[in-house]
């Protein structure tokens, strides 16, 4: 199911069970060997699921592992140990943050397309229409497909880049820090976006975020990462409203809002 | 109230095309001003400007007043006094602008000790005495260290002391907790604040992100496209802005306690070359009329304010 | 090859450098001699005229004649193809191994791109003459044994250029969705990688052929590669030798200028395709 081979003790299931979480992840660990030095762990026994047609946010600082958990799951990586199941018939699709290099430079946004869609067998005359309307659905037109990522501002990449992610239907769809690079009003655009595509499907989001805020709009669950634990996890309201633990409270009290005055932790 | 930095119809330009479109912005004394604004809206440019440190190819005209003094067109010499003492700058990216293969004491030490300020052994002293005051441990052997030892905020804070050592009346920080985690960016803002206000030194604060900037600063200017559309005192301007930019970048942002749909702002931000003859924000802006489209609105007062919007008046209540 | 041409060259001299220009225009002339020369010979190359024996540049011979009475403008010209045949196959040949290696080992990463770091640095402590004139020895001299062993040794300086742009292409966003909507390595690096890659393959390859031209024309020389009486450039050089003890230095010194320019030209221009990539 995944373009990478995994060891053996991680395997991953393509079966399609109604009812079952669309992932399972458990005990997930991920150790990266350092030369001259203690390897280092960016993961340790993370497990969590994704229920269908929601959305799960991993959030975290850097260094706390959730990138490297998103590319295990897409299978971009390997884990050291630990299981990923994925219980659905399609394959795990992933947009990433930097929207200058999320497109082939030399290939107009209408041609990727195309070379994905044929790459999955959807027939020629079938084609022109299925990118136009993913082109619409992305807020995107035919102008755009002509065009390469060069002339497109960096809303319209992304837009593009989840373009491509839904034309192989994918029934998980990992966003890794995906609108953090943008503008904070085409941020809202994008945001919204991904809410329509949801509404419209029974597609589930993996989103990974160092956005608090963020995390709260889009997410139904959340899972807090610190240097790859997981710290605490629960529904996104929950979590953020009333966090228990007391590197969550941080990581809340330092996003600046009305009335907010920055702060020296006391604990360093 | 005399100001400290006052810039009176900057613009930038690289041949023909213009960056930074007729920019006007004062610094009081121990005042801290927030300069708000996303890409290409000319922010970074504007204080770039006013160290004469644009990148070459981009031409400055306009007034740059510090204490009196034309930045603009002063001598090499005032300049070279001017960057040394008058002001200090924070960048972004630390790791970008501090020389790897030298160590953090030479890095913060070289400018006082290079135009005459101090000897090395007061530097090193201050330096030192500086960096515990900006919560760094053991500032001996952090001085001895190099770059690429201190993490992303210990090395921001590393900057904040090379840029107060020589004593700067006014501090210029570009986006300086952007590449930052949220908590040390909250750290690392309530040391600069800490340094500022205690010292009485004045602040010129560039950032994309209104909530901060409003948080740490007494006076905010927002720009789009090159310009300057509405300025205020900070708590004001965000709790009811008047221009519907300002606005619409509220809106925008999600809020951590409640889930709503957000109201995004239509199309991207766009470059000062790229407005036509009227308001820089009529393409986006939910309120245009024709007469946006043909003229350009002046910035002028409103409720003690300043705003460059043609309807604020009668938009004053649907906007905020 | 609808890959980058188009594309490639117009940005590059775009950026305007007269430096490109000039280097530009004498590599094309002289890929141009190199194509159509051998019509344009005043006389038959191989043709000898004992009464007009090593003579001066005159109204008959432009450049003057060799000790057989050859012209040598006629033999300059015919000479052009076989001295840049066997370049452009070396580079060619380099190109087509020092890419798929880099994008191999790119692709890859880990154990197997310090391995192939490993073999790499092995192959840059060899000096390309020294396989090309062992090669001859042991397979025979002539067009073949030189071409090869130059293309293998210059496929390393080949790879290394490619697989740094490769590495940096290969963890971008664009690769790594390709390889989640299932498309297979080779796929992506022939259709994807090796279009981000062609402007600075491009650059090395051009680069590279103006050295192997002088390696070439040095194998020859020393009389390992062309066989006289073919007309190659290094083959000139080397019969100009002896004349030049009887004060005929016109063989030697239009043979050696072309290949001097030849270098010079394509070796500025390489260097400017990549510089101005950037």
């Amino acid at each position: 199911m995944s373009a990478l081979p995994r060891d053996e003790d991680c395997t991953v299931s393509p079966a399609g069970i109604d009812g079952a979480p669309v992932l399972e992840v458990r005990g997930l660990s991920k150790t990266f060997p350092v030369r001259r030095a203690p390897s280092h762990v960016a993961l340790r026994d993370v497990s969590f699921s994704i229920a269908r047609g929601t959305c799960l946010a991993l959030v975290g600082e850097s260094g706390s592992g959730k990138t490297t958990a998103a590319r295990i799951i897409a299978g971009l990586e390997r884990a050291t140990s630990g299981t990923v199941v994925l219980n659905a018939a399609r394959r795990v699709q992933m947009v990433f943050q930097d929207p200058y290099g999320s497109l082939d430079p030399r290939q107009t946004i209408g041609a990727g397309l195309h070379e994905l869609l044929s790459l999955h067998g959807v027939r020629r005359r079938e084609r022109a229409e299925r990118v136009t309307k993913l082109l619409h659905d992305v807020g995107l037109d035919e102008r755009h497909a002509g065009q390469r990522p060069k002339s497109l501002s960096g809303g319209q990449r992304q837009r593009a880049a989840i373009a491509r992610a839904l034309a192989l239907e994918p029934a998980l769809l990992i966003l890794d820090e995906a609108v953090s690079a943008l503008d904070v009003s085409v941020q809202a655009q994008v945001l919204n976006l991904l809410a329509d595509i949801r509404e419209r499907s029974d597609i589930s989001y993996l989103f990974v975020s160092h956005d608090l805020a963020v995390v709260r709009q889009v997410s139904d669950t959340c899972v807090v990462l610190q240097h790859g634990r997981v710290v605490e996890q629960g529904p996104t309201a929950d979590v953020l409203d009333r966090p228990e633990q007391p590197y969550t409270r941080a990581l809340i009290d330092a996003i600046p809002r009305p009335g907010w005055r920055p702060g020296r932790r006391t604990d360093r | 109230m005399s100001s400290l930095l006052a810039v009176r119809e900057l613009y930038v330009k690289v041949a023909d095309r213009v960056l930074v479109d007729g920019v006007s912005v004062t610094v009081g004394a121990a005042e801290s001003v927030g300069l708000v604004g996303e890409s290409g809206s000319g922010k970074s440019l504007t204080i770039k400007a006013a160290m004469r440190l644009l990148p070459r190819g981009l031409k400055a005209s306009g007034e740059i007043v510090f204490d009196g003094q034309d930045v603009l067109t002063s001598s090499r010499k005032e300049l070279a006094r001017y960057r040394a003492g008058d002001v200090g700058l924070i960048h972004q990216d630390p790791r970008a602008h501090i020389n790897p293969s030298r160590t953090i004491g030479q890095f913060v030490t070289e400018g006082v000790v290079d135009t005459g300020q101090m000897t090395a052994a007061q530097a090193r002293e201050a330096a030192c005495a500086l960096m515990r005051d900006v919560g760094i441990g053991d500032a001996e052997r952090r001085m001895h260290q190099y770059p690429h030892q201190l993490s992303g905020g210990l090395l921001q804070r590393v900057m904040i002391v090379a840029a107060l050592l020589p004593g700067p009346r006014l501090i210029f920080a570009d986006e300086p907790t952007t590449a930052l985690d949220v908590t040390v960016q909250s750290e690392v803002m309530a040391i600069l604040l800490e340094q500022i206000q205690d010292q009485g030194r004045s602040l010129l604060f560039v950032t994309h992100d209104l909530d901060l900037a409003a948080a740490v600063t007494d006076r905010l200017a927002v720009m789009y496209a090159g310009t300057i559309v509405e300025t205020g005192r900070s708590e004001e301007l965000c709790a009811r802005p008047l221009h519907p930019y300002t606005a619409g970048l509220l809106r925008s942002r999600p809020s951590t306690t409640q889930v709503r749909r957000l109201e995004a702002i239509p199309g991207r931000p766009i470059a000062a070359y790229e407005v036509g003859t009227g308001c820089p924000f009529s393409g986006r802006c939910a309120f245009t009329e024709d007469r946006c489209r043909i003229e350009r609105p002046a910035r002028r007062e409103l409720e003690g304010r300043e705003v460059a919007c043609h309807r604020a008046e009668e938009l004053r209540e649907c906007v905020s | 090859m609808a890959l980058a041409w188009s594309r490639v060259v117009p940005r590059a001299a775009g950026a305007g450098s007269p430096l490109l220009l000039v280097s530009g225009a004498a590599a094309g002339l002289l890929t141009l001699l190199a194509v159509v020369g051998p019509w344009l010979t005043p006389y038959e190359a191989d043709a000898t005229d004992v009464l007009a024996a090593s003579q001066g540049p005159g109204a008959q011979h432009w450049l003057g004649t060799d000790s057989l009475g050859r012209d040598i403008l006629s033999r300059a010209l015919a000479g052009a193809r076989l001295s840049f045949a066997g370049p452009a196959l070396v580079v060619l040949i380099s190109a087509v191994l020092g890419t798929a290696l880099a994008l191999f080992s790119a692709w890859h990463g880990g154990w197997v791109d310090r391995a192939c770091n490993r073999l790499l640095n092995v192959m840059f402590a060899v000096p390309g003459i020294l396989v090309a004139v062992l090669s001859s020895a042991v397979f025979g001299a002539g067009f073949w044994a030189p071409v090869l062993a130059l293309g293998l040794v210059y496929a390393p300086y080949m790879a290394r250029v490619v697989r740094s742009v490769a590495v940096r292409e290969r963890h971008r966003g664009y690769v790594e969705s390709l390889q989640l909507a299932g498309m297979s390595p080779l796929r992506i690096g022939l259709r994807h990688l090796l279009p981000n890659v062609f402007p600075i393959l491009l650059a090395q390859a051009t680069y590279g052929f103006g050295t192997a031209l002088a390696d070439f024309a040095a194998v020859s020389f020393l009389g390992l590669g062309i066989q006289p009486p073919e007309a190659e450039w290094g083959v000139m050089v080397a019969e100009g030798r002896s004349e030049l003890l009887d004060g005929a230095v016109q063989q030697s010194l239009v043979a050696g200028t072309l290949i001097v320019v030849t270098v010079v030209a394509f070796n500025v221009l390489g260097a400017q395709l990549a510089g101005g990539r950037r």
